[in-house]
């Protein structure tokens, strides 16, 4: 079980967990119409480094600095509810279908023991009122600094604690930086260079 | 650990209700299950909300 902390910060925090977070999928007009798609999700968790977001929130509000520091955008990761990753019905309401995954096989025991490079378990404190979550490093989106920040004003939950969000971001960026190798079938036996290994 | 069987609090989706809620969903120990069901908050997955407007002309 992770820890969190339920106090509040005016500014963004790294690990902060908030609710009813938007993402922006396009705006297009066409003969004289404006169409807006937005994609809510339940819940995030902030992925962009805490002293980032702090020289940011320092910087944007005082004048007598200037604003190179700033940020354009913080980046989030959705919080899927655990039950429906396993079932593979978490992205059903956006008509995506995904693998179930067997939460009694191996598979479901590597994902709840972060084992599974590409999935972030989080087994949240009962006072939090949140079920166990699963974070996907496969999504993620950015949010205005200051829209989040509004926001989080009335639908912060909680921030998780320094250690696990740092656990955290070490995993997503790891997840980032991974290497896809070919597989020995498709490399052309003509390109001269063995794979890596 | 929330169930789906605990009242809904519409901030964090468990704990306690109040008022009519919690005359109707008497506060009772909960009790651990091994298997629960599909879990509550967050209940919701995420959806698409489209907006069409007109362009107004003058």
């Amino acid at each position: 079980m992770i820890k969190v902390n339920k106090e509040i910060n005016e500014r963004v925090c790294q690990g902060d967990v908030i609710r009813s977070v938007d993402y922006l999928e396009s705006i297009t007009e066409s003969d004289g119409t404006v169409e807006i798609s937005r994609v809510i999700y339940p819940l995030i968790v902030v992925l962009t480094q805490d002293c980032d977001l702090e020289q940011d929130f320092t910087y944007r509000l005082d004048p007598q600095r200037t604003q190179g520091n700033c940020l354009v955008s913080v980046l989030v990761a959705p919080l899927y509810n655990a039950e429906h990753v396993f079932a593979g019905e978490h992205l059903l309401d956006l008509d995506i279908k995904c693998s179930p995954i067997n939460r009694k096989a191996t598979e479901g025991d590597y994902l709840r023991k972060n084992e599974r490079p590409r999935y972030y378990y989080l087994d949240f404190p009962p006072e939090t009122g949140l079920v166990p979550c699963v974070v996907d490093f496969k999504h993620y989106f950015s949010v205005n600094v200051e829209h989040l920040r509004l926001l989080k004003q009335s639908y912060f939950v909680c921030k998780v604690a320094e250690l696990f969000r740092e656990a955290l971001s070490f995993r997503f960026a790891s997840y980032l930086a991974r290497v896809g190798l070919p597989t020995m079938a498709e490399v052309p036996s003509s390109s001269g260079d063995s794979p890596a290994l | 650990m929330p169930t789906n069987d605990q009242p809904f609090d519409p901030q964090y989706g468990g704990g306690q209700a109040t008022g009519d809620a919690a005359a109707e969903h008497p506060t009772e120990p909960q009790v651990p299950t091994l298997e629960p069901e599909v879990k509550d908050y967050p209940r919701g997955k995420p959806y698409r909300v489209v907006i069409r407007a007109r362009i107004a002309h003058d």
